[in-house]
């Protein structure tokens, strides 16, 4: 402390303040209350496009977190304002990480991972480095994987057809052959079904950066998105195959302005994620495939190509922001306020991280939790952000 | 151009607090009249003792002295108002605590004030010796003009705030409003003001709200000459502090623990320029202007009070219907708790806050959101500084990083957990100083 130059004291008696008197009325009660709207909204969403069995899987994972919370408080004995409302938000999450085919056990077998090992195991609320409800998640793909993947199917999953929406059954579903399925409001409904079984969006462009797709040499992309891919309008609606709160991108971009608009999300989070998604997309290598004569080959910057005078690289880079769980990853899981990182700043690394992760590892990984995976590596790395972002105190070097 | 270049200027952290200053703002001055019993301290700080004169039942006109100054650097205390003193007492005032005081029954009839308008001070000399013999005071540290000017550093950057960030005040900015003219006038005269045919300030700047821009352009076209310098700022509580309105204007950065002086800039509020510059119209100095205010004051109002009128009587013009549930002796963010009776108005003081509901949310356990963080005005990280407290002897770095806090209250305003973080900052920071005495008392015996 450096000593001050006149006789008086440096400041006023320290006693005598004792202020504030007031309060922003901005409780955590608030927030937590806010973010568990925005997931319900985004569940409901889920509801509509796959029908009532979405409501058991987030009724069994709510009921098992918040019960599992309350058994962790009784048995610790543990103080908090929030009560199990986190807990409760936990499984709504989780709930929204999960695909909609999923049988009851594994949202059950997923919140109690959720909520005992990744909150309380350790240290409660703050404490924790990992987003729990997607410990969960990665927790039962790797123990329940074949009743993950519909029809032992991994490329792909159901969607209600339509005029099916909202109360048709999800397991009642015919798969389409590739080639013919020309977008979700082509469908021309059979009365027997339910819902049909589409290619993974994501799934679809990890074969292509793998060279496995027969999509040619003459314009690669061009054939890839006509015949194997969903229209891209699908993805943004949500009548495509994925998880349950994955796939509506409107939604999620609803849910997220709302969570900006109250403050308890900060725009650098879907901004940068979406960035650093966009760049590494526009830069990673594809295979085009072998043909006859031609071995297969790898091109760097997929964004630039353009065939046939149009600019398929572009739409190319929108599926991999629209078509997976980035933005799903970004607006809710990325976002919650105890695991990220503290500062707006750290916060633009860390989604910019989590972006470029997600995307590589849905081009050259394995599984179906690309989007997960890289919130959790991100969530690793929080700490080490926020030592690198720190704030210097005023005057102290 | 120069606007947006002003614009740009602002400090990391730091909150938009709802401002509640509409109920006032609108409202000129209007002058109170005490009806009971004044309770003048006999000194305005205990750092500054006076030797009484004023004796038990002696009748005393507007501006008699009561207390002369004991040393070169105390300051008189004059009568407020004509009448009759009575015992002495003692008053509690809301920078010191409890001072000595002594009882004044004002006269029936006050008689005007005398003015003797005297020609504007030329040089450091003449300006000390105005401010002293008219005991012109910032509030700030409760430091007298004239000790400020002639320290060991001398200031070379003055500081005019007309920025009054605290919510609800508006006392600096209606005596803006009304006193335009004069209060520019004086503000040239200051950057005007020479020690051995050199000029004492570098710069003399006047901070205003970026959003009073009617404000803004009226003071510009005052402005006598191109030495008085206007930057209008945001209005981001808590920009008034000096330590943070040194940083923005000059680009210095106060030590931990210490204070504008140190890097040479004087900040001022509005308040003390019109005082001084009642000093140069001959007018004694025996009030100040006041905000009432607050979600429990019915008639909210900009008063012009005398010195040493009880709190008390200002709360019962501002709500005579019921009683408010607190009381706050300053703006609601920094202000101080009134519990005392014997509660009186001192120079410092810019306004009560009269609130309905003292309940503060209960607090619950950190979430490790980094609001407080994000939002401190000085780049500590609270949430981390206060897990300190129960460590059995505070480390050096901790105890630097509590003396850097400034007392502002953001981190308790935002913590959504509704933590007492100031307070138990502040608490850390008062035990590192005792700390820190003990040791040196250890070390010398």
């Amino acid at each position: 402390m450096t000593a001050t130059s006149s006789e008086t004291p440096a400041r006023p008696d320290p006693a005598r303040h004792d202020g504030p008197h007031i309060h922003s009325g901005q409780t955590d009660r608030q927030m937590v209350a806010a973010w568990l709207l925005a997931a319900l909204v985004i569940s409901a969403v889920g509801a509509v496009l796959f029908g009532p069995a979405v409501l058991t899987i987030v009724a069994v994972a709510v009921a098992t977190a918040v019960g599992a919370d309350l058994l962790m408080r009784s048995s610790i004995e543990a103080r908090s304002g929030l009560g199990s409302r986190y807990a409760a938000l936990t499984g709504v999450m989780l709930a929204l990480t999960l695909p909609p085919t999923a049988p009851w056990y594994v949202p059950f077998v997923g919140a109690l991972a959720a909520v005992v090992p990744a909150i309380w195991m350790f240290g409660g609320l703050g404490h924790h480095l990992w987003q729990p409800a997607l410990v969960g998640r990665v927790l039962v793909q790797f123990l329940f994987a074949p009743d993950l993947s519909f029809n032992h199917a991994l490329a792909s999953g159901p969607i209600l057809v339509p005029g099916r929406m909202l109360m048709g059954d999800i397991h009642n579903a015919q798969p389409m052959a590739i080639g013919s399925y020309q977008g979700w409001s082509r469908i021309n409904p059979d009365f027997d079904i339910d819902a049909v079984s589409v290619a993974r969006p994501i799934q679809i462009l990890r074969q292509m950066a793998a060279g496995q797709l027969p999509v040619g040499r003459s314009a690669p992309l061009t054939v890839a998105i006509r015949d194997y891919l969903p229209p891209w309008p699908d993805t943004v609606v949500g009548t495509t195959s994925g998880d349950i709160g994955a796939t509506c991108s409107i939604a999620l971009i609803v849910v997220g302005l709302y969570l900006i608009y109250r403050g308890f999300l900060r725009w650098q989070i879907p901004v940068f994620g979406l960035l650093g998604a966009a760049i590494t997309a526009a830069v990673l290598p594809l295979t085009v495939p072998e043909s006859p004569g031609l071995a297969a080959t790898t091109r760097w910057f997929p964004a630039t190509w353009i065939e046939g005078g149009q600019p398929v690289g572009l739409l190319y880079v929108l599926f991999h922001l629209t078509g997976g769980q980035l933005l799903l990853c970004l607006m809710l899981p990325a976002g919650d306020a105890l695991s990220r990182p503290l500062l707006s700043r750290g916060q633009a690394i860390f989604a910019t991280a989590i972006g470029a992760l997600s995307v590589l590892i849905a081009l050259y990984g394995i599984g179906e939790c690309a989007g997960y995976w890289a919130v959790l590596i991100g969530n690793t790395f929080v700490p080490i952000i926020d030592r690198w972002t720190r704030r210097r105190p005023l005057g102290l070097p | 151009m120069v606007w947006h270049w002003w614009r740009r200027r602002t400090f990391r952290g730091g909150i938009f607090v709802p401002d509640e200053k509409a109920a006032t703002a609108r409202q000129s001055i209007r002058s109170f009249t005490p009806r009971g019993p004044l309770l003048i301290p006999l000194c305005h700080s205990q750092h500054l003792p006076t030797r009484p004169i004023a004796r038990e039942g002696a009748d005393v006109c507007c501006g008699d002295v009561l207390a002369d100054p004991d040393g070169p650097r105390s300051l008189p205390v004059l009568a407020p108002l004509a009448g009759r003193l009575g015992p002495r007492r003692r008053a509690w005032t809301s920078a010191e605590g409890w001072l000595p005081a002594i009882e004044l029954t004002p006269a029936e009839s006050s008689p005007a004030l005398p003015t003797e308008p005297r020609s504007p001070p030329r040089t450091l000399d003449e300006l000390t010796s105005l401010a002293r013999r008219n005991a012109v005071l910032i509030p700030e540290h409760r430091e007298p003009l004239h000790v400020a000017l002639t320290g060991p550093r001398p200031p070379d950057v003055l500081i005019i705030d007309g920025l009054e960030t605290q919510p609800g005040l508006t006392a600096d900015l209606r005596l803006l409003v009304e006193r335009t003219d004069e209060l520019v006038q004086t503000a040239g005269w200051l950057a005007d003001v020479q020690l051995d045919g050199r000029r004492v300030f570098d710069r003399v700047v006047l901070t205003l709200s970026l959003r009073h821009r009617r404000l803004v352009r009226r003071v510009r076209t005052l402005a006598p000459h191109r030495r008085l310098e206007i930057a209008p700022l945001e209005d981001k509580y808590p920009q008034s502090h000096p330590t943070l309105l040194t940083l923005v204007i000059t680009r210095r950065r106060t030590p931990p623990g210490g204070r504008d002086r140190d890097v040479g800039v004087l900040v001022i509020p509005v308040a003390t320029l019109a005082a001084l510059s009642d000093a140069v119209s001959g007018k004694a100095p025996i009030a100040r202007v006041l905000t009432v205010a607050g979600e429990a004051a019915d008639r909210p109002a900009n008063l012009l009070v005398p010195f040493g009128t009880r709190v008390s009587e200002l709360v019962e013009y501002a709500s005579p219907a019921r009683r408010p549930a607190a009381l706050i002796a300053g703006g609601p963010m920094t202000g101080v708790r009134v519990l005392h009776d014997e509660a009186v108005t001192t120079p410092d003081l810019a306004g009560l806050t009269l609130l309905r509901h003292t309940a503060q949310p209960e607090p619950t356990t950190c979430i490790r959101c980094g609001s407080c963080m994000d939002d401190c005005p000085v780049g500590l990280d609270p949430r981390v500084l206060v897990q300190f407290e129960t460590a059995v002897s505070l480390k050096a770095a901790v105890a630097e990083q509590t003396a850097v806090c400034i007392d502002c209250g953001v981190c308790s305003y935002v913590c959504p957990s509704s933590l007492p973080l100031a307070l138990t900052i502040q608490r850390m920071r008062r035990r590192a100083q005792l700390e820190r005495a003990a040791l040196a008392t250890m070390h010398a015996s």
